[in-house]
């Protein structure tokens, strides 16, 4: 009884200041001359109208889920690893090329391999952060900050010279061949079987950290070090297990992009998806189930906000405004929950009243 | 004539009341000892005097007038000064800067060092307290320190003293100095109010005790009328017994040694210097000390998170210099270390969780935790260490009092079955009926053959339990006494390192 | 209690904001009749003073002048790409356009689905029916600026001219679409003086200024003093540097020469305003053709009217240029083109 009680106030919590940030973009989109009631409309429709709609909102969503869990799973553990956007790079670089280059496997086979490889590469990257934060204590948000621009750059460094499609004016590989393609469901939507995976992903993260040793030493490491270490878990070993889970989980998002979405590496090819999923995994609390919503939010964001554009012409920019101001409302509510905010408005509320009231008491007195 | 009436003064933190409609009075010149357990609420009613929080309900009378502090400033300028447990002082600055600070004289814009130093050494002398104005904080003893808290107050002219634990972290014989002084400040006509949890500096100094349990008072008695063991009862609720039929020791083979061990810290000072210590079956190893003077980096090499930098330690005839805790949990450590919520538990993880951290793996069928057999053993052990507030194992460990949380740390250390268990500070913030009961326990363990040391500051305690007591001072074994032929006084002594170094610090006294 | 009230007001606030709107209802008529027309940009988007500004004054001429709907919109990232193609086609338009190079693959797929809506696609060639490929002889318009920059970097009079006979060139990637700018350059300038020195670099990106800013200080430092650059918003910091340093860049795609006054020697403009009226016209009459291949005859391509510089430049060079320019559209030089 109070802990569903609870549980309402905690998502009566997350959608507040989502419904906030959705008023305020109403308004700005009226006072910037727009029809707002028409944008709005196509914001959900564009998103959830339709099973074509749905379809290309869980789409947008599928790589947020790999890179939100990717960086829940380690902050969870009280590690930082800001390295998603680099270990998606690199896993979708690994995809294409044994994308393009195994020949002759069959799709399951071939698919199952550019999955692996693309799993290793974000392992490996991740691995090199881990071990120097584990036996070393080298900052692993620095390292990882760091390693990113490694990644990137390199992987554009590979797309534009020795990988580069001939006659290409981008930095982008030749495709993947046609027996590693994530196929999609329908034609019209460019929903494709990873998104299952992303559940297939979320579930078994879902389980592990609630279920399991691995969990559990999981939650103790990120709560409190001292005590992990004191009870005898070893805490090194820890940091290179969280920090590759979230290496494999960032690394498989890539692949995954690459092999359903674009067919190829193409330099670029991430809006951000790594500090998107960081976003994602902060607004829910590191928690698998809140990763999942906001990963669901942002493509609905994101799929509303093209089709919003493009019917009634309101900017992209306007959308970008919402999410931010997502991020700050929840921001408001930590903060509220660190310097209780709140209570000290309400205080201060209330003694303006009670100060208006003693007045009043006053006035009747002289009366 | 009453100096402070309080009348039916509330204090609520969210749903739980810490203070329940207390009325009180203290008179002037008297010394009026408050105790209770841990977590009483002493210290919560203290503060509300001192202004650092507001009652929810009810008024405190200073002179017969309402007061409502809402600061300490204001409360120091109504002539009322505390002396906290942790000191507040800077320890770079000297005593004078430390009584004057904030409150600074000057001269046009220069601060005048010397009419200051001149002005709080008349006030030291004026109570004849042995202290030295121009010496710097960090030079000078904890007893010292604790003088000049009590100068910065008696500066600032306060007729009425409040001291919270005032003795926790001295010796026995600065502790026997210090009530002499509080009595000598009494008959110069100041109120003392004296917080804490020690009987017998009750019993020596107060003239009236007031007694809280669970933030309601339970009566005010005048000191000559009772004993000790009528206020233990009225703090605890029922008869407690610290003293033991302890069967003589049946010590079996060596567990633990450790020879000539040295330990550096970051900075390459030496924290621990030559320690020769051994622990044998069957045997309790006290390890008394004032605080800060190694036992903390002792703990800490008996539980792996400090290396030593020389020396030996030997475990059942094995070299073990470089262990992390979970090996030395593997090899049969039981470890109770001193910061119970930053090493021992996981303030925000649940009673459960906190149960079986580390020995986890035990409980689980391919990785999965096995959610019936964790509940199970978690409930089988809150009853037989009879922890209270646990019905609902799923709730946070930090909701319960410093006693329970104790018991939960003990439960899972004595259930893995340790050949050696080793603690600090066991008892420290833990009600008196706990402290009965984890004593009982360690008797137990001693009689069922398990090797145990125990690092206490708390003497009597050392003395209860001990077998056989080393003395700390300053990061070295200043004596190794066996407990049937030592006595408090001669512990003391070794602890203000008086037999260790020449006379020089004997002068720790309160003036002369 | 006091949350479920803040609740209500918001609910309210907003209930109003709503029933406000309904109001004023917007009367956007649009005739049925009217073409319609989009364009996508590409990446960087509108704002670049370059590319997608240029397709959007094109498209903003057609409006005016031809009276039809226009609707320009910036995609987020390139996998939106078929979203945005197939819902644009599916609103109804006449004429789909997209800028951006990334959209080949998904267009070939997505202009079969929809047969009734004509695309277009700038910079490269993709088959379909109804897909047209708009192409551009960016080669011409080089050719006549390394000509200018081999003329000019030996005038030492001009304050912004070293004694060395070094021109340079940045280009986003290192691709045949954008080698084209780099080899029609060359053979312009080794046209006038085949001792010219050009050197060339690459930033990898078309979205970057400070790596374009650092590429033309480094090529400015080894001697240069016209750096020619065709990189999309990377080439902003390249005009930064040249103007920082007190050189000559030459501008691309639009006119940029009032990004630095004077300090920009010319621009070669790819009139993609040009074609995309040119796009839109033929698409009233429906006479679309597969590719269009737009040089300087067709004005696909030329150099800027040098607003800020062709008071400093001697007439002489500018004559030469413009002798140039005549050959080339009569066909007596015919410029290399690699992609060939």
């Amino acid at each position: 009884m109070e802990l569903n009680k609870w549980r309402i106030q905690m998502v009566m919590k997350s959608l507040l200041p989502i419904f906030l940030a959705l008023m305020i973009g109403y308004i700005l989109i009226f006072i910037s001359g727009y029809n707002a009631n028409e944008a709005f409309t196509y914001l959900f429709m564009g998103a959830l109208g339709g099973k074509k709609q749905i379809m290309n909102t869980l789409f947008a969503a599928t790589p947020l889920i790999f890179t939100g869990l990717a960086t829940a799973i380690s902050f969870k553990a009280g590690l930082y690893n800001m390295g998603a956007e680099g270990q998606l790079y690199l896993g979708a670089f690994a995809a294409a090329y044994l994308g393009f280059s195994l020949q002759g496997l069959s799709p399951g086979m071939h698919i199952t391999i550019c999955l692996l490889g693309g799993a290793l590469a974000g392992f490996v990257f991740a691995l090199i952060p881990a071990v120097i934060k584990a036996y070393l204590q080298v900052d692993e948000m620095v390292s990882t900050l760091m390693l990113n621009y490694v990644a990137i750059l390199y992987t554009t460094y590979l797309a534009s010279y020795p990988f580069r499609a001939p006659g290409s004016s981008n930095a982008e590989t030749i495709n993947i061949l046609p027996t590693a393609v994530l196929p999609r469901f329908v034609s019209e939507s460019q929903l494709h079987v990873g998104f299952l995976l992303a559940l297939v992903a979320f579930v078994i993260i879902y389980i592990m950290l609630n279920k399991t040793i691995l969990g559990y030493e999981i939650t103790a490491l990120g709560k409190n070090q001292h005590f992990t270490e004191y009870v005898g878990m070893n805490v090194a070993k820890k940091i290179v297990i969280v920090m590759t889970i979230s290496g494999i989980l960032a690394g498989l998002g890539g692949a995954i992009e690459t092999l359903g979405t674009h067919g190829k590496f193409v330099s670029g090819f991430s809006p951000d998806y790594g500090w998107t999923g960081l976003t994602i995994a902060l607004i829910g609390k590191f928690n698998p189930i809140g990763v999942l919503a906001g990963a669901f939010l942002f493509g609905i964001l994101k799929n509303g906000g093209s089709s919003m554009e493009i019917m009634v012409g309101v900017p992209r920019s306007l959308i970008s405004i919402i999410e931010g101001l997502i991020v700050l409302f929840m921001t408001v509510d930590m903060l509220n929950k660190r310097f209780s905010l709140g209570t000290k408005i309400k205080q201060a509320i209330q003694s303006l009243g009670s100060s208006k009231g003693s007045q009043n008491n006053l006035k009747q007195e002289v009366n | 004539m009453s100096v402070i009436e309080v009348q039916e003064v509330t204090k609520r933190f969210g749903d739980f009341t810490a203070i329940d409609q207390i009325t009180l009075d203290f008179a002037e010149g008297e010394i009026h000892a408050i105790c209770g357990e841990n977590g009483a609420g002493k210290s919560t009613f203290m503060n509300m005097l001192f202004g650092l929080l507001q009652p929810t309900e009810g008024q405190i009378l200073l002179h017969g007038k309402p007061v409502d502090f809402h600061s300490p400033k204001e409360a120091i300028h109504s002539g009322i000064g505390m002396v906290h447990q942790h000191f507040k002082l800077v320890p770079s600055l000297t005593v004078f800067e430390n009584v004057l600070l904030g409150e600074e004289m000057t001269q046009s814009l220069k601060i005048d060092r010397q009419r200051e130093k001149e002005s709080v050494q008349a006030t030291i002398d004026n109570f004849g307290f042995d202290l030295d104005a121009g010496d710097k904080i960090e030079a000078i003893s904890v007893g010292a320190q604790q003088r000049a808290e009590i100068i910065k107050m008696l500066h600032r002219n306060v007729d009425i003293l409040i001291l919270d634990e005032p003795t926790a972290v001295l010796t026995p014989q600065e502790t026997d100095e210090l009530l002499d002084k509080l009595i000598e400040l009494k008959n110069l006509g100041k109120t003392i109010i004296i917080i804490t949890h020690k009987l017998d500096e009750v019993k020596k100094c107060a003239d009236r005790v007031t007694v809280i349990r669970r933030g309601k008072k339970i009566g005010t008695v005048y000191n000559q009328d009772v004993t000790e063991k009528d206020i233990s009862r009225m703090m605890v609720g029922r008869d407690v017994s610290l003293d033991f039929d302890k069967k003589p020791c049946t010590c079996g083979d060596l567990v633990l040694q450790l020879n000539n061990v040295t330990a550096t810290s970051k900075l390459g000072k030496k924290v621990l210097e030559g320690i020769d210590l051994e622990v044998k079956q069957g045997e309790i190893v006290g390890i008394a000390g004032i605080e800060g003077n190694g036992q903390a980096e002792l703990m800490e090499l008996f539980s792996g998170t400090r290396k030593l930098t020389d020396g030996e330690m030997i475990y059942k005839g094995k070299k073990i210099n470089c262990c992390d805790p979970a090996a030395l949990r593997k090899m049969g450590f039981g470890l109770v270390p001193e910061d119970r919520y930053r090493d021992a538990l996981n303030a925000t993880m649940s009673i459960w969780e906190n149960m079986i951290a580390g020995r986890h793996k035990d409980y689980c069928k391919l990785c999965f935790f096995d959610d019936k057999v964790i509940r199970q053993v978690t409930k089988e052990l809150i009853e037989e260490y009879d922890i209270r507030n646990c019905d609902n194992i799923d709730a946070l460990v930090s909701t319960l009092s410093g006693g329970n949380a104790q018991k939960i740390i003990m439960a899972r250390e004595i259930s893995c079955n340790p050949d050696i268990m080793i603690m600090s500070q066991p008892t420290r913030g833990v009600d008196i009926g706990s402290i009965e009961f984890i004593h009982q326990r360690i008797i137990q363990l001693r009689d069922e053959g398990k090797a145990v040391i125990v690092i206490s500051s708390e003497l009597t305690e050392i003395m209860n339990l001990s077998d056989r007591i080393y003395v700390m001072h300053k990061g070295k074994i200043v004596g190794e006494r066996e407990t049937s032929q030592t006595n408090k006084e001669d512990i003391g002594l070794l602890m203000a390192g008086i037999n260790h170094q020449a006379n020089r610090e004997v002068a720790f006294s309160y003036g002369t | 209690m006091k949350k479920r009230v803040l609740v209500g007001m918001l609910v309210g606030a907003l209930a109003l904001g709503l029933v406000g709107c309904g109001q004023k209802k917007e009367t956007k008529e649009t005739n049925k009749d009217q073409f319609k027309v989009a364009m996508i940009t590409s990446e960087g988007g509108l704002g670049d003073r370059s590319f997608n500004d240029s397709g959007n004054e094109g498209l903003k001429q057609a409006k005016e002048k031809l009276n039809v709907t226009t609707k320009v919109v910036e995609p987020g990232d390139v996998s939106e790409g078929e979203t945005y193609l197939s819902q644009l086609a599916e609103s109804g338009m006449d004429l789909v356009i997209t800028l951006d190079l990334g959209h080949s693959d998904v267009l070939k797929k997505v202009a079969k689905k929809y047969p009734d809506t004509q695309f277009a696609i700038f910079n490269t060639a993709v088959e379909g029916s109804n897909v047209s490929s708009v192409l551009f002889k960016e080669q011409e318009g080089s050719f006549l600026a390394g000509a200018l920059s081999a003329l000019v970097t030996q005038d030492t009079s001009l304050e912004q001219v070293n004694d060395k006979k070094i021109i340079s060139f940045i280009g986003g990637i290192d691709s045949p679409g954008i080698n084209i700018f780099l080899s029609g350059f060359k053979e312009g300038a080794s046209h006038i003086d085949p001792e010219i020195k050009v050197l060339s670099g690459y930033t990898n990106s078309f979205a970057d200024p400070a790596k374009g800013k650092e590429t033309a200080l480094s090529q400015i430092g080894q001697g240069s003093d016209i750096v020619f650059q065709a990189a999309g918003a990377t080439g902003d910091g390249v005009i930064q540097a040249a103007k920082q340093k007190n050189v000559f860049a030459i501008g691309v795609d639009s006119d940029q020469d009032g990004i630095a006054k004077g300090n920009v020697l010319t621009s070669v403009m790819k009139r993609v305003d040009n074609a995309v009226y040119g796009l839109v016209e033929d698409g009233m009459k429906k006479e679309y053709q597969t590719t269009y291949e737009l040089g300087l005859k067709e004005k696909g391509v030329e150099l800027s009217p040098m607003t800020y510089t062709k008071d400093l430049i001697s007439e002489d060079y500018l004559k030469q240029i413009e002798g140039l320019r005549e050959q080339i559209i009569s066909g007596e030089i015919k410029v290399k083109d690699i992609r060939k």
